[in-house]
Formats: structure tokens, C-alpha cells, sequence
């Protein structure tokens, strides 16, 4: 993996008080949610980049494990958040890259088999008009259908993903 | 490979022989797999051939564009295999995939195909080959069509979805 501009924290692993605030300041600030979704929010909070020059939030990552009807297999859905001011600096390509090494890692070593890879719906209009490749060869996700709200749906297995190893007991997504 | 699973597969050129044409004619015919009138459509889609430890024609391969419902209406070659119920194991039904899968993305079709696609409705499949990507071949597990068939999927380099103007 390529070494990031970006200071990457792992907030799942190590909860830094001043990075959960200022996740919680991203997501009312930029994107409005209210307190009720930050909350949820902050429960699938995964990775934290932050802008060594400025020590400014750059973008946020989440994961929960859910299954997406039409897989039927459990996931780890991803969404990903960056900063207005961010978004010419790849900080999305870099939050994916550790939030997928971070669950594959786990999922190698039998410390989390739950989910069988990462699942993304893509609700940023901008990404799935102009990154229309099938495969995305940075993350290594592929397109693998659109769903009711018109989001593009992208998935990557992790290694050694099996089909017939998981817990069919996970929640379905809407 | 031992000789029960001996299993040679052949490429066909874009215009078989016509000797070729009728042995491939007469296997579909017995095999149950050749409606009236579909035979040439059928031969202009035939790319693999199966012969068994004799020679003989045990199966055959073929692949055409089709938009795919479960994938927005994606451009995809629908890979399709028929092997005889003596031939017919998921082991020989992977290595057909497979070589279906080296065949097409060694020389992709040259209009707007985004990949590869098979449709799995047979459940020793998935029983055989449970991994969520495929090892041999790289096709990976995509959901499962309306019809209840599992789909699997690979794309060609640089394929870019295609839309029409909207998303």
C-alpha cells in the first residue's frame, strides 16, 4: 500500500477523544446529520485522517456488518465521509485502503470472520459519474449492481472469503 | 488429472469447419440443447470445445453480449456450458469456466462488454466451489438474479460502465 499524505487513526482500536469529537464536529457541520445518526455514526466509526500540516479532520470512515439483500452474504458496509476542503487529496482512497487492510487482517487471522468483505453504496453523483470503471483498480472494488436510491453498489472479498463460513444470523439492509 | 477426469478443451475458430459444424449440431441435437432454427445463432456463439479421453465431443462452451437486469442493464458476455450427464461434475464445470474466462479476456470483444458473467443454477456449483472468488478464474460472487440463479461475475481491464447520459 502506498504511504499516505495523511496521519491515519484507527478509532475502533483506540477511541482518542479528540478525534471523536472531531468526527462528531464533520458530521454536523458538513453533512447536518442529527444527534441521533451521529451517534450511530460514531458506534461504526472506523478510521480517522487527519491533515498533518493543519491537524484538520480530512475525512472519516465507518463500517457495520449487514447484508445486502441481494448478496445474501454478510458484508462490512463502508461509507466514507471527507472534508470539503479535502477532496483533491485522495484522502477516500486512503481511509478505504486502511479500513479494508484493518478488516482483512482480522478476518485472516480468525479474530473476525464475520463480514466476507467490504460493501460500499455509493451516494456521491460526482464518483459514480466520473469513476465509471467496472473495477476500480486502486481499491480493488467492483461495481456489482445500483440500488432503489440510485447509489452505485461496490464490493471487495477479502482473501479466503467463503461463501458457506458465516453467520447467517446478521441483519439484512433495507 | 487422472484419466476419469480427463477432459481436453479446445478453442474454436470464428468459423468452424463445417465437419466441426455438424459434430457440434449432432451433439446438441442428442444432448437435448438445439431447438428448431438455432443452430447457426448457436454455432456463431460456440468458443470452447470438451472432448473426452476418446476424442470425443463430451461439451461445449459459448458466450454472447447481453444487458444484465441484476447489474443495471451492464453490457456482459453470458458465458454458458453444457457438458453430457456422464461428463457433467463441477470439477470439469469449473475448468470450462475457466477457460472461458482465459479465452475471453485475452481478447475481450471490441465494443462496450464490460466482462464476463455466468449464470450458476446448478447447486453443486457453489457446493464444490464455495469461495467467494473464484481462485482459478477470478470470477466473483454477485448476488443472485431475479430467477433465483446465483451470478457470478469478472471484468476486462479498463471496461467503464455504460449509461446513456444518466445514472
Amino acid at each position: 500500500m502506498k504511504r499516505s499524505s495523511f496521519a491515519l487513526y484507527n478509532l475502533r482500536e483506540t477511541p482518542e477523544p479528540d478525534l471523536l469529537a472531531g468526527a462528531r464536529s464533520l458530521w454536523q457541520e458538513e453533512v447536518g446529520l442529527d444527534e441521533e445518526r451521529i451517534r450511530r455514526r460514531l458506534e461504526q466509526l472506523l478510521i480517522v485522517a487527519v491533515d498533518p500540516e493543519t491537524s484538520a479532520i480530512a475525512g472519516v470512515s465507518t463500517s457495520f456488518l449487514a447484508t445486502p439483500p441481494r448478496l445474501e452474504v454478510p458484508m462490512w458496509n463502508y461509507r466514507t465521509f471527507v472534508a470539503g476542503d479535502q477532496r483533491q487529496r485522495n484522502a477516500a482512497f486512503d481511509l478505504f485502503l486502511a479500513s479494508f487492510d484493518w478488516h482483512q487482517q482480522r478476518f485472516a487471522s480468525g479474530r473476525d470472520t464475520r463480514g466476507l468483505g467490504l460493501y460500499a453504496e455509493i451516494e456521491n453523483q460526482g464518483l459514480n459519474r466520473y469513476h465509471t470503471e467496472a473495477h476500480w483498480p486502486i481499491t480493488g472494488l467492483s461495481f456489482v449492481g445500483i440500488n432503489e436510491r440510485g447509489d452505485f453498489c461496490r464490493l471487495r472479498y477479502f482473501e479466503g472469503a467463503r461463501l458457506d463460513e458465516f453467520d447467517p444470523g446478521e441483519r439484512r439492509l433495507p | 488429472m487422472s484419466v476419469e477426469n480427463a477432459l481436453s478443451i479446445e478453442t474454436v475458430s470464428a468459423f468452424p469447419a463445417s465437419a466441426l459444424r455438424e459434430e457440434v449440431g449432432r451433439f446438441w441435437m442428442r444432448e437435448g440443447g438445439l431447438a428448431e432454427g438455432q443452430l447457426e445463432r448457436r454455432l456463431a456463439r460456440l468458443r470452447l470445445l470438451a472432448r473426452g479421453p476418446d476424442g470425443e465431443l463430451v461439451g461445449t462452451c459459448g458466450s454472447h453480449g447481453a444487458a444484465i437486469p441484476a447489474l443495471a442493464n451492464q453490457p456482459m458476455q453470458l458465458f454458458r456450458y453444457l457438458l453430457t450427464e456422464a461428463f457433467d461434475t463441477p470439477d470439469r464445470a469449473m475448468r470450462l469456466i475457466e477457460a472461458g474466462w482465459r479465452q475471453l479476456s485475452s481478447s475481450p470483444p471490441d465494443d462496450d462488454t464490460l466482462g464476463m458473467l455466468v449464470r450458476v443454477t446448478d447447486a453443486r456449483l457453489p457446493a464444490a466451489f464455495p469461495q467467494a472468488v473464484w481462485p482459478g478464474s477470478g470470477l466473483l460472487h454477485a448476488g443472485r438474479a431475479p430467477d433465483g440463479a446465483l451470478l457470478r461475475l469478472r471484468y476486462f481491464e479498463n471496461r467503464r460502465l455504460q449509461w446513456g447520459g444518466d445514472a
